[in-house]
């Protein structure tokens, strides 16, 4: 399993924007051209370029092959290819992307403040105290959304703030890049 | 009720509110992440003093749906 970073800190010119967009399927150029925000229509469409360029670098299906379709939940996966799993996250400034061939979640996450609400509503009461007891709640606070995150997308549901226990997990990891969080969560497929 | 929908909202995005109706769908359009949805949840629970229940979010997809789940509940 790979992971791609790409760092977006600053706008996409609208040549390059519009020669990307023409590259991607109708569908999501047509989702990404509906933002209000540009910074989140850049990395929504450089996420969709970077799974492109990553799912040809690791298993070398040509871009003209690669079809994206939704699953049940809305996850997106490559048709025809049962094998090679991909997920894209973005957050602000950072765009990431996890390839491999078991089914795999990732998110990143700006370091956001430490929200009780948030947590009551999407953390167990043992990783509630987890954060409490953290000298650093913000950052734990942070990395355990990013955890739940990723296996929730793992398994394709990708909605947090509901409470799932963990299952079938084979890897997960957690890092920093400056104060962005970024986890990945890869399954058994089960 | 959209106005007070609104000015929650206001809060989480760099959206003009101009910009904003009760067609607009809160990831799509806005680019919220679920953390922003989630965390839009919690401050409607607060601004008006009700729970909203897990299997109701995925319910509220655009502004209007916010609106009118809203108005039934207070």
């Amino acid at each position: 399993m790979n992971v791609y970073v790409i760092k977006v800190d600053s706008p996409l010119e609208n040549e390059t924007f519009s020669y990307l967009n023409k590259h991607i399927s109708k569908d999501k150029a047509e989702r990404i051209l509906r933002q209000k925000v540009k910074q989140n229509s850049d990395c929504m469409l450089i996420g969709e370029i970077l799974a492109m360029y990553a799912i040809k670098a690791d298993f070398g299906v040509p871009f003209k092959k690669q079809r994206f379709r939704l699953g049940e939940f809305g996850k997106p996966y490559l048709f025809g290819f049962d094998n090679i799993h991909f997920n894209v996250s973005h957050s602000e400034e950072y765009v990431v992307c996890a390839v491999g061939d078991t089914p795999v979640g990732i998110d990143v996450q700006k370091m956001a403040p430490y929200n009780c609400d948030i947590a009551k509503r999407a953390f167990t009461s043992e990783e509630i105290n987890q954060i409490e007891k953290s000298e650093n709640k913000s950052r734990e606070f942070t990395k355990q959304w990013t955890h739940k995150e990723a296996y929730l997308k793992m398994i394709g549901v990708g909605f947090a703030g509901i409470a799932y226990e963990k299952r079938n997990i084979i890897y997960e990891n957690t890092t920093w890049i400056e104060d962005y969080c970024i986890s990945i969560c890869c399954g058994n497929g089960k | 009720m959209i106005k007070q929908v609104k000015d929650v909202i206001s809060q989480f995005t760099d959206v003009t509110m101009n910009e904003v109706d009760e067609n607009t769908v809160l990831t799509a359009d806005l680019g919220l992440s679920s953390f922003d949805v989630v965390a839009i949840v919690a401050a409607f629970e607060d601004e008006f003093d009700i729970e909203i229940p897990d299997r109701d979010i995925k319910k509220l997809i655009t502004v209007g749906d916010i609106a009118s789940y809203l108005s039934e509940k207070i």
